[in-house]
């Protein structure tokens, strides 16, 4: 947790040209986006006034320091000019017109900080140009025609592995104060021990999950392998409550992290990946011989292991680890060992 | 130190015949109820004493499956299916066996048996 804090400070910034990165590649809805952002760039460029669009570098200056207001990281904020005004050389005609460039002006006007958010999106296109330049040993292509082109090559190559859910942890409110005694006399698989623990701790064969019970009424269920798994169990512990003569509702099923594995079956150069996307890779190998990746968007952390295999945690839909994977995938193909 | 007197053992074949013979004993009105009482908590002190220092038959058990287990004021109770008994001189199996343990506060815990 101790790199935490500083590094979350670096990755706001740094973040996003990572996520934007693999976005584009995968031709994602969110490439779609960045290629507005040259837009977003004339967005404040139309505040200032008319003239300012001709002159790019009176845009900059407002735009570096909203970036600088928000992450205070000046690292950032170049490599976001640079982009800003490569995006605006590139797009403004494939873009704009296929975007509803306006309602993008109309934002900005409202709401100066939106942009200045936007604008943070900007440098994670380029990244992604660069992670890809590294991968294809092409020349950087800075637009978005290459970004469309890119994904033919993961397509191409069928045998992408899936991640396999792992582990889900749900919640429920059963909504009634609970005797945690009388559970644990009365229900089978129950372990309740308050010196320890202020909970009782029950499990279920089908689907094979543990859950805890909390005398507010709150219950978490974890172990489950998918998410209709989880609730089927969440409801069948609610029933065993029920059963015992409480008057217990299903309500507020949330599920809260959801854990997904892969294996990549090739060898990953953990110190390359570390040493190029230094914003989010944690590597310790003395302390832990994994390298941690604190992905941004989709926001979960991949624990990336030299065997090639790879675990996803911290999501709360498939879709995020599906996402964070397809995201991940093309990077780690460039660290073959 | 001083170790619990548990009361499960009045549960076993020799608790039970000296609770019925006290019975007895106050149906007949030989004894008040209060001397049966007395001598049940002798029984469970001497019982609680006596069992870790001489007992030293040993059974052992394999079970096919735990069906169910409980945990609860520091007693672990535990009901196994198919389970295979053998000590020294004979074996045999059971179709269920619940399995109570105690606390015994030192490293050995006490069990109970019922099939």
């Amino acid at each position: 947790m101790d790199i935490n804090s500083p590094a979350s400070r670096s990755m706001l910034g740094g973040e996003t040209p990572a996520h934007g990165g693999p976005h584009s590649i995968l031709g994602g809805p969110s490439s779609v986006m960045t290629g507005l952002n040259p837009n977003s760039v004339m967005g404040p460029s139309s505040v200032l006034g008319p003239g300012s669009m001709a002159n790019p570098q009176s845009v900059q200056p407002l735009a570096s320091h909203q970036m600088h207001s928000l992450q205070g990281s000046s690292m950032q904020m170049h490599s976001h000019v640079g982009n800003s005004a490569l995006n605006l050389n590139i797009n403004p005609a494939s873009v704009g017109p296929g975007n509803p460039g306006s309602v993008m002006h109309h934002n900005l006007d409202i709401n100066p900080p939106s942009v200045a958010f936007q604008n943070l999106a900007i440098p994670m296109t380029p990244m992604a140009y660069n992670n890809f330049d590294r991968d294809s040993m092409m020349q950087p292509p800075p637009s978005n025609i290459a970004a469309a082109l890119v994904p033919a090559t993961p397509a191409s190559h069928m045998e992408i592995p899936m991640p396999a859910l792992q582990n889900i942890v749900s919640t429920v409110n059963l909504g009634v104060q609970l005797d945690l005694k009388k559970i644990a006399l009365h229900a089978r698989n129950a372990e309740y021990n308050p010196k320890r623990f202020a909970a009782v701790i029950m499990r279920i064969r089908e689907p094979r999950t543990t859950a805890l019970i909390f005398s507010s009424g709150k219950m978490v269920c974890t172990g489950a392998k998918s998410e209709e798994a989880s609730r089927l169990a969440a409801r069948k512990y609610a029933r065993i409550v029920q059963k015992l003569g409480f008057q217990a509702k299903f309500t507020e099923f949330m599920v809260q992290n959801m854990v997904g594995s892969c294996d990549v079956r090739f060898p990953i150069q953990l110190e390359g990946l570390c040493i190029t996307h230094a914003q989010f890779s944690t590597y310790e190998p003395e302390l832990f011989p994994g390298l941690i990746y604190r992905m941004v968007k989709p926001r979960v952390v991949l624990l990336i292991f030299v065997s090639g295999k790879v675990v996803i945690t911290g999501a709360k839909t498939k879709k995020d680890i599906d996402d964070a994977f397809g995201q991940i995938y093309p990077i780690l193909k460039g660290f073959k060992k | 130190m001083e170790k619990p007197n548990y009361q499960l053992y009045r549960n076993t074949t020799l608790g039970q015949a000296l609770q019925k013979t006290l019975d007895d004993f106050i149906s007949e009105q030989l004894i008040p109820e209060s001397l049966s009482k007395k001598v049940m908590d002798s029984f469970d002190k001497s019982i609680n004493r006596i069992l870790p220092m001489k007992a030293k038959n040993k059974v052992n058990f394999r079970a096919d499956k735990l069906r169910a287990y409980r945990y609860c004021d520091n007693v672990w109770t535990f009901i196994v299916e198919q389970v295979d008994l053998r000590d020294a001189v004979e074996g045999g199996t059971v179709a269920r066996l619940k399995i109570v343990a105690c606390d015994g506060q030192s490293t050995k815990g006490q069990l109970q048996g019922h099939s």
